[in-house]
């Protein structure tokens, strides 16, 4: 890997996360004076000038950017309104929750679409891969709130095998995991199916077939491991989106991790509380991009981003 | 033309055809609701509340009373209504950006792709979200927000059309004879973007009226008593228990109007722009 790649990738990764910055600072702006929020409602003209002049609100707007990123560069966003403790703290502490429903999401994203993807390529333009490539779109097309419902639905309200909502035992996990599994399993799908066609239809495919290679072991070795590159950047960039369907999939499930407490952040205009939860949210989106893109040219060092 | 040829374009023109027709069914159906719907959007009859499909209410009533097929025939006006619109600001928007940083290069054009990656990576359910709820939420908010956070993908890919067709023999051809840039621009190189700008249009406003349904179900979109799809899940969400086709019936007028328009969005992509067809 050129060292050059390296450094203008972390440049502008780093650039991206000051713009991201920037955005949250200017949101919490949006809302008109934070003050009148914060003050009791009691509180007289000349106290509330006195908080504005405490917080630093009442100078220049670059003096106010400044001070507010050079305490979140020490991790301090400020107390959170409602809770009343550091804002970073409880993106911390509601940080395993998340990475707990992520991690078994990708899992059980990755059973579904592997398996599906390899299939519909082998079996190209049969009705398994048109039936395979019509699930796909319709889930990319489903609202991922109306999916997390249906599944209620079928499991909680009729079934009555699992738990609504909440958080606590295996049971609670399984119904978000498939909601913010199958958000992501459509396009792995999609490009495990892409991949794996291009790789059957290379020439050491061909070799291997005429040698005897067992179809098995051309499909599972011999394509698999040169089609795993794109497969596996998808995956890693799906890794990232899951945050953005935790969102939405957390307040569904009432799942007390990152995305259900910014939601409700948002409710309770606690901003300090927001803008921790989406800088660290769009944060680990851009480092896992940035990584994505460290390892892709590692595994193949044909690809040079250098060159355009 | 051989068979095979022929079959695939009836193949295309049925893939066409299908959701085409779908989709402008549920155009007439917002556009007339006034005429076609059985009942009325918005009074409330108490004493039909959660009513199962039957004859007279086809999909059922809410916990209001109220038809829920007419009020899906209404919501159909604010979903295509922000799709289309919002799409519209954030292509204006991402089209003339990703246009300015592939002829402007140097800082200028770097600073228009940092910002680009900047909106490509924002968590873009959360920002409008919180800046919806900071503004107020209403119609025109709504079409703002989305089109604000939408153009990224339109700039990325214009900029690299144009980058690469400009380093073609012809665009280079006109530039040795001449012509001015914005000649170029306009003669040479937009003409041959259309069509994937088209492609990326129509998916995007899929993607624009999944985001907007998710706003209304967080209670953040059009206000009530606006009948939107969104709303009508989060609202039959609560009585889930009760009929499943509360929640059942305005989830699917979104999923198969989005269904419709990837479709859709799909087979033009074959038709229009054939070197990015999938297999």
């Amino acid at each position: 890997m050129s060292s050059r790649f390296f450094y203008q990738r972390l440049v502008q990764t780093v650039l991206t996360l000051v713009l991201l910055s920037m955005v949250v600072f200017g949101l919490a702006r949006l809302s008109g004076d934070p003050v009148l929020i914060m003050a009791p409602p009691e509180a007289t003209e000349a106290q509330l000038e006195e908080m504005r002049a405490d917080y630093g609100l009442d100078r220049p707007l670059p003096v106010q950017y400044w001070r507010f990123i050079s305490r979140v560069a020490q991790g301090d966003f400020g107390m959170s309104i409602k809770w009343n403790v550091p804002a970073v703290d409880i993106v911390i502490e509601r940080f395993p929750a998340t990475l707990l429903l992520a991690t078994t999401s990708m899992i059980f994203g990755l059973l579904l679409a592997l398996p599906v993807g390899i299939i519909s390529a082998v079996k190209r333009d049969t009705w398994v891969d048109n039936f395979g490539k019509i699930v796909a779109l319709t889930g990319q097309s489903m609202p991922t709130f109306w999916f997390g419902i249906l599944l209620i639905l079928v499991f909680a309200v009729y079934a009555r095998m699992l738990p609504t909502s909440g958080y606590g035992t295996v049971y609670h996990l399984i119904l978000p995991s498939i909601t913010l599994g199958g958000f992501v399993a459509a396009s792995i799908m999609r490009v495990t199916r892409s991949a794996m066609l291009d790789a059957l239809e290379s020439d050491y495919i061909r070799t291997a077939r005429s040698k005897g290679v067992p179809e098995w072991r051309v499909i599972m070795v011999h394509a698999f491991k040169n089609g795993a590159i794109p497969i596996l950047t998808i995956t890693a960039l799906q890794a990232a989106t899951i945050l953005r369907g935790a969102v939405v999939t957390e307040t569904v499930f009432v799942w007390p991790g990152i995305g259900k407490i910014a939601v409700d952040a948002v409710y309770a205009r606690d901003f300090p509380l927001v803008q921790a939860s989406v800088l660290a949210m769009g944060g680990v989106f851009l480092v896992i991009n940035l990584l994505v893109d460290f390892i892709y040219v590692y595994l193949d060092p044909r690809i040079s981003y250098l060159k355009k | 033309m051989n068979l095979k040829s022929i079959r695939s374009s009836r193949l295309l023109e049925w893939r066409v055809a299908v959701p085409g027709f779908f989709l402008l069914t549920i155009l007439f159906c917002a556009l007339f609701a006034d005429f076609i719907a059985p009942y009325h959007p918005t009074k409330q009859n108490l004493s039909m509340f959660l009513t199962p499909p039957n004859g007279d209410y086809w999909l059922g009533t809410d916990a209001f009373g109220r038809d829920i097929l007419t009020r899906i025939l209404y919501g159909g006006r604010v979903s295509l209504l922000v799709g289309m619109s919002s799409v519209a600001l954030a292509m204006v928007i991402g089209v003339l950006l990703g246009i300015t940083s592939a002829m402007m290069e140097g800082w200028v054009g770097e600073a228009i792709m940092r910002l680009t990656d900047l909106f490509l990576s924002l968590p873009a359910v959360l920002i409008a979200l919180a800046v919806a709820a900071t503004i107020g939420p209403s119609l025109l908010n709504v079409i703002f927000i989305i089109g604000l956070l939408y153009w990224a993908p339109f700039a990325r890919m214009v900029r690299a059309e144009a980058l690469s067709i400009r380093e073609l023999d012809y665009v280079q051809a006109a530039y040795a004879i001449g012509c001015n840039p914005f000649r170029v621009l306009f003669l040479h190189i937009l003409p041959n973007i259309i069509n994937t700008v088209i492609v990326l249009a129509t998916l995007q406003i899929a993607a624009a009226i999944l985001l907007e349904s998710t706003l209304s179900f967080l209670g953040v979109g059009v206000p009530p008593p606006t009948p939107t799809w969104g709303i009508m899940v989060a609202d039959g969400r609560q009585y889930v228990e009760l009929g499943w086709w509360t929640v059942t019936f305005p989830g699917m007028a979104i999923m198969l109007t989005v269904l419709s328009i990837n479709l859709l969005g799909d087979a033009l992509r074959d038709f229009l722009d054939p070197k990015f067809s999938r297999r």
